[in-house]
């Protein structure tokens, strides 16, 4: 299974690809929501660990564009605040859970898990 | 104080003036017609006095004439003409003695023949005065007109001697006019002492004046009688059965005494009345002009302000009084409109007052809900620019954990990359307490090279960006707080290089010496600032950076200002933002 990390910060994207590497998860890289579109055309991705509050195109918007191309993708939203309206527009769109940052870790790869098996 | 005094003055002078003209010519014209009457019924009485002795004067005349005649029809003058020739008889000498009277004597008497020739013989008692003019015969008795003689007057008395009806010669009389006693008298008596008593003829000429008692009559002449007449009243009679006339006298200025007195009289009355009608003009004009004064002294102070004062004299019946009453009235509704209108205001200002009250609660509630809003905006930044550190140091010291045993390689490389998160949140903690108090410069001479060198060394410069440093040689010392200069510095360097966003590009810095001051510019090569921030990127919790609390540029800002600098941005032409920092020179001269 590949997952990407994507946010704009790098040290995050960095720390959160070896954690998940030591989980046995493949992993790519993209730091903001354009690019991230454009790894999902270019790379064959099953789950996008996203952050919400990013440059140039944000992750909602990011991951709209991914879904529509890749229904059969999956996502992770991170964001410092959880709005109930986000949560409300993610159901059925491919989202299977949207984290608190600071991210708990052992929440986050729960939530991958859960993440994998609706993929398979 | 003008106006007053000549209106004070002005009402009596125009009485007085109106009187005196009115006296003067009043008094001219009563004068002229009382002049008039007292000449003409001088005149009269005049005229009255010269015909009563001009009748008596008739009288002693006629007996003259009746003596003349009967000595003209006596035989033995009869006698003596029939035989011209012939010596006078005695009978005839005696007969021409009877003319001589008591109280008047011929000078001379003659007695004339046809021719006019004297008859012989006559003696020199009867012709003093030497020999007699022929004269032409006459019809009757009669007296001839006044004759000038040696400065006295002269005249003849003629009686026809007749024989049978037929004239043969005449009996004639020189007489001398001499003083006229009982008319003078009587004269004295009619009109009194002053009258000038005089005879002539009737025609005007040869009249003397018969006052003087002592003298002998001085005859006036025609230009000196119409001298005197100028300034005398005259009066004229002519005396029955001569050719002659009374003329009586009177001086005007005895005439007009009684009218000068009379008009001297009443000029003084005249200046009373005036003098009396000046202090009453100027008594009344008081009247008026003081109730205009009061009115005006309380318009003054009803204009100053002083809404209580009223005019005096509202009970007067008169015009003033009617003034005073409706400048009473109309004082009354101004300071009733003020009351109202202070009254109106008083409200108004309450209203306002309670209008402000609110104002100001609101503005205050609003205050304090902006600095609560604030303050939540500034926790929920912080907290949220903290939370990536975190996570990453949640997140390293995990990894740390798990592969300290196994990769302590990795491990290693974590430690590095905690450290820099925790160095990053000391950052946006400390900007938060920086732009919290700004702490006062502690300033001293700096030398610019080492500032900004030791500040370079601080910030974190990508591989991929090319530091440019150019600091004119020669450069003063600057006056400033190196420490808050430095963080002013960091700030700038870090925002230049994320502005770059890791792309390849030059971080220029430059030092050069201007007015008073020395400017550093940072320069870098990344999209510059859009113009309409400009201004609003030194605002506080302003940030284009998806991430950063917007403290930053407010700080630096602060705290240039706080050490007597400035700090401004621009886009350079060639693109890319340059911020510049004025700094005040250290080294006074």
């Amino acid at each position: 299974m590949r997952v990407a990390v994507v946010d704009d910060d790098r040290d995050m994207v960095r720390s959160l690809c070896d954690i998940l590497e030591l989980h046995g998860w493949e992993t790519l890289t993209s730091y903001d929501g354009e690019a991230a579109v454009a790894l999902s055309d270019s790379e064959d991705v099953d789950l996008f660990l996203m952050d919400v509050r990013m440059p140039r195109m944000n992750g909602v918007n990011a991951w709209n564009a991914i879904y529509s191309h890749h229904p059969e993708a999956r996502s992770v939203l991170m964001t410092a605040y959880a709005p109930p309206e986000a949560l409300a527009l993610a159901k059925g769109h491919g989202v299977v859970r949207i984290l608190r940052k600071p991210v708990v870790i052992p929440e986050l790869l729960a939530a991958l898990e859960s993440a994998r098996q609706e993929t398979v | 104080m003008i106006d007053r005094v000549s209106l004070r003055w002005r009402i009596p002078g125009i009485i007085a003036l109106i009187l005196i003209g009115a006296v003067v010519s009043l008094s001219i014209l009563a004068y002229g017609a009382a002049r008039r009457s007292a000449i003409d019924a001088a005149q009269d009485r005049l005229n009255n006095a010269a015909n009563r002795i001009a009748v008596t004067a008739g009288t002693g005349v006629n007996a003259l004439l009746k003596t003349a005649n009967d000595v003209a029809s006596d035989p033995a003058v009869i006698e003596a003409l029939r035989h011209t020739g012939r010596p006078m008889t005695e009978g005839a000498r005696a007969a021409l003695l009877r003319v001589r009277t008591d109280s008047t004597t011929p000078l001379k008497v003659a007695l004339l023949d046809t021719l006019g020739r004297p008859v012989e013989g006559v003696t020199p008692e009867l012709a003093p005065e030497g020999p007699v003019e022929r004269l032409a015969p006459v019809d009757s008795p009669s007296i001839l007109p006044f004759r000038a003689v040696n400065g006295t007057l002269e005249y003849i008395i003629a009686a026809p001697v007749r024989d049978s009806g037929r004239v043969i010669g005449q009996v004639v009389q020189f007489r001398r006019v001499t003083r006229v006693t009982t008319s003078l008298r009587l004269i004295s008596d009619l009109i009194g002492d002053s009258a000038l008593l005089l005879i002539g003829n009737a025609d005007g000429t040869a009249i003397t004046e018969l006052n003087d008692t002592l003298r002998p009559p001085v005859i006036r002449d025609s230009s000196r009688a119409r001298q005197a007449r100028l300034s005398n009243s005259s009066g004229s009679a002519a005396i029955p059965g001569t050719p002659w006339a009374w003329y009586v006298e009177y001086p005007e200025s005895i005439i007009l005494r009684p009218l000068r007195t009379l008009s001297w009289q009443s000029v003084v009355l005249g200046m009373g009345v005036l003098v009396l009608a000046v202090i009453a003009g100027a008594l009344l004009s008081r009247g008026v002009t003081e109730s205009l004064a009061n009115l005006t002294t309380t318009a003054e102070w009803i204009a100053g302000g002083d809404l209580t004062r009223r005019p005096a004299g509202v009970r007067r019946r008169d015009e003033i009084g009617r003034l005073a009453r409706s400048f009473s009235t109309m004082a009354d509704s101004v300071r009733d409109s003020r009351d109202q209108l202070e009254r109106r205001i008083e409200e108004r200002t309450g209203d306002l007052q309670n209008a402000v009250t609110q104002l100001r609660d609101a503005q205050d509630e609003l205050v304090r809900k902006e600095k609560l809003a604030t303050i939540g905006q500034l926790a929920s930044s912080v907290g949220h620019e903290l939370r990536n550190p975190l996570g990453v140091m949640s997140n390293a010291a995990y990894i740390i954990e798990r592969s300290m045993a196994t990769t302590p390689q990795k491990a290693h490389e974590y430690l590095k990359v905690l450290n820099a998160q925790i160095r990053l949140s000391e950052r946006i903690v400390a900007d938060l307490l920086d732009s919290a108090r700004n702490p006062s410069p502690q300033r001293r001479r700096v030398e610019v090279k080492s500032l900004l060198t030791e500040q370079l060394e601080r910030v974190t410069v990508p591989s991929n960006v090319r530091v440019d440093l150019a600091i004119d040689p020669g450069l003063p010392h600057v006056n400033v707080d190196p420490d808050q200069v430095g963080q002013i510095l960091v700030n700038l360097f870090t925002n230049a290089t994320q502005a770059m966003d890791e792309q390849p590009g030059v971080l220029s810095v430059s030092a050069r010496n201007g007015d008073w001051r020395v400017r550093i510019q940072v320069r870098d090569t990344g999209p510059g600032v859009p113009e309409d921030l400009s201004d609003k990127i030194f605002e506080p919790l302003f940030t284009t950076k998806a991430r950063g609390i917007g403290l930053g540029l407010s700080v630096s800002k602060s705290l240039a200002m706080a050490n007597s600098g400035s700090l401004s941005v621009a886009n350079h032409p060639d693109g890319g933002a340059v911020f510049t920092l004025d700094l005040p020179v250290g080294d006074l001269p």
